[in-house]
């Protein structure tokens, strides 16, 4: 992910099955059968993939709530966006 | 020539032996699943045995897929073969590659892709007194009388763990098929023999829970100490995901299924580089899982 891409949009593409399991997530995509698992972190970064929000505002808003880990979180939403891409699961926009 | 049809979980494969010895080979791979048939119009697998070349040769539609001197090659391709058109044809429910044991009277299912460890470790498990069903695959149907079918046959263990089995002296298994590409073994029951016992009856003797009690997931890893580590019903989907053999016949992939049997069934991952103390972890993994339950 370039710099100027965390100024788009996180859209995640339609096709996929979800399941929440208490706080955690598994999504698997039946056209591409891939499946995958998102742990809490995973599930609240996911959850603010509502296709409103651009890569720079869910690190913002995870990091106003969770101030000492902030580093982390970025690095965090940034590596979870990405896996999305190549899984084709989401796009940018 | 000698027609069979090979049946599980409500599918059949037609297939044919063309002599004597390939009918031999075949009842031995499949004896459970296996029922003779009258003249089939077009076997989809066929098994000929040449005896001057001392050579077998597999045909799929007509098409030679294997020929060579090694019958446990010669199984490795029929067993892949008649599994993948079983499946073609399977509806309605959830194939797993997944092996399976019984551990006082409760089932364990043990999923894990190719060369994951599956066969060793339900192997292990037998020698130790648990009840054999299956190293390869199962069937999960919820709505059907019978919730798991077993798709039984002799464990399958390739030339990486030969070695590992010929360390440990045991009268739990005989040979069937034994050459430098791995090795196919029965379980031997105390006081029986296959001459008076099929494998179907091994594995139908005493009941089957219908439910399984827990899911271990083996990965074998070098120099690991002994762990198992719970794991999370998210997670479990996940892994069971990519077991699933089956998930082009179903609308959902099977998903749906996948989830209910993961929020039913505790999950372990269970790593391990020797076998040492691994049955004694696995039954007190089982004692702490029912427990809980």
């Amino acid at each position: 992910m370039q710099k100027s891409d965390t100024k788009k949009r996180v859209v995640l593409k339609d096709g996929y099955l979800l399941e929440e399991f208490d706080q955690e997530i598994t999504v698997y995509h039946p056209t591409l059968t891939t499946s995958l698992y998102l742990n809490e972190t995973g599930a609240l970064i996911w959850n603010l993939c509502d296709g409103s929000r651009s890569v720079s505002e869910i690190i913002l808003l995870l990091s106003t709530h969770y101030p000492e880990s902030s580093a982390q979180i970025e690095l965090d939403v940034i590596t979870l966006i990405n896996r999305l891409i190549d899984q084709n699961i989401a796009e940018l926009k | 020539m000698i027609n069979y049809r090979i049946s599980f979980a409500g599918a059949d494969v037609a297939v044919q032996a063309q002599d004597q010895s390939s009918s031999e080979l075949l009842v031995l791979l499949f004896h459970g699943l296996l029922t003779p048939e009258s003249a089939v119009a077009a076997p989809r697998l066929s098994l000929a045995f040449a005896e001057g070349s001392d050579t077998f040769s597999v045909f799929e539609d007509a098409v030679s897929i294997f020929e060579g001197q090694s019958k446990v090659q010669c199984a490795a391709i029929l067993y892949d073969r008649v599994i993948f058109h079983l499946l073609d044809e399977t509806g309605g429910g959830a194939a797993l590659h997944c092996g399976s044991v019984i551990g006082e009277d409760r089932l364990i299912l043990i999923p894990g892709q190719s060369g994951a460890g599956k066969s060793t470790l339900v192997w292990w498990l037998t020698n130790c007194g648990y009840r054999y069903l299956t190293d390869e695959l199962i069937f999960i149907d919820e709505q059907a009388a019978k919730p798991i079918e077993f798709f039984t046959r002799p464990v399958c263990l390739k030339s990486g763990a030969l070695p590992l089995i010929e360390a440990c002296a045991t009268n739990v298994w005989q040979d069937m098929l034994r050459d430098r590409h791995g090795a196919l073994l029965t379980p031997q029951l105390a006081g029986e023999t296959d001459d008076n016992m099929d494998r179907k009856t091994k594995a139908d003797r005493g009941s089957v829970p219908p439910h399984p009690a827990l899911v271990l997931l083996p990965q074998y890893q070098a120099g690991s100490p002994l762990e198992i580590e719970r794991i999370s019903t998210a997670r479990l989907v996940g892994l069971l995901m990519q077991c699933h053999a089956n998930a082009r016949n179903l609308e959902d992939h099977g998903f749906r299924q996948i989830v209910g049997l993961a929020r039913t069934t505790p999950a372990y991952l269970l790593r391990y580089d020797s076998f040492a103390g691994l049955a004694e972890a696995i039954d007190r993994t089982l004692t702490i899982s029912s427990r809980n339950k």
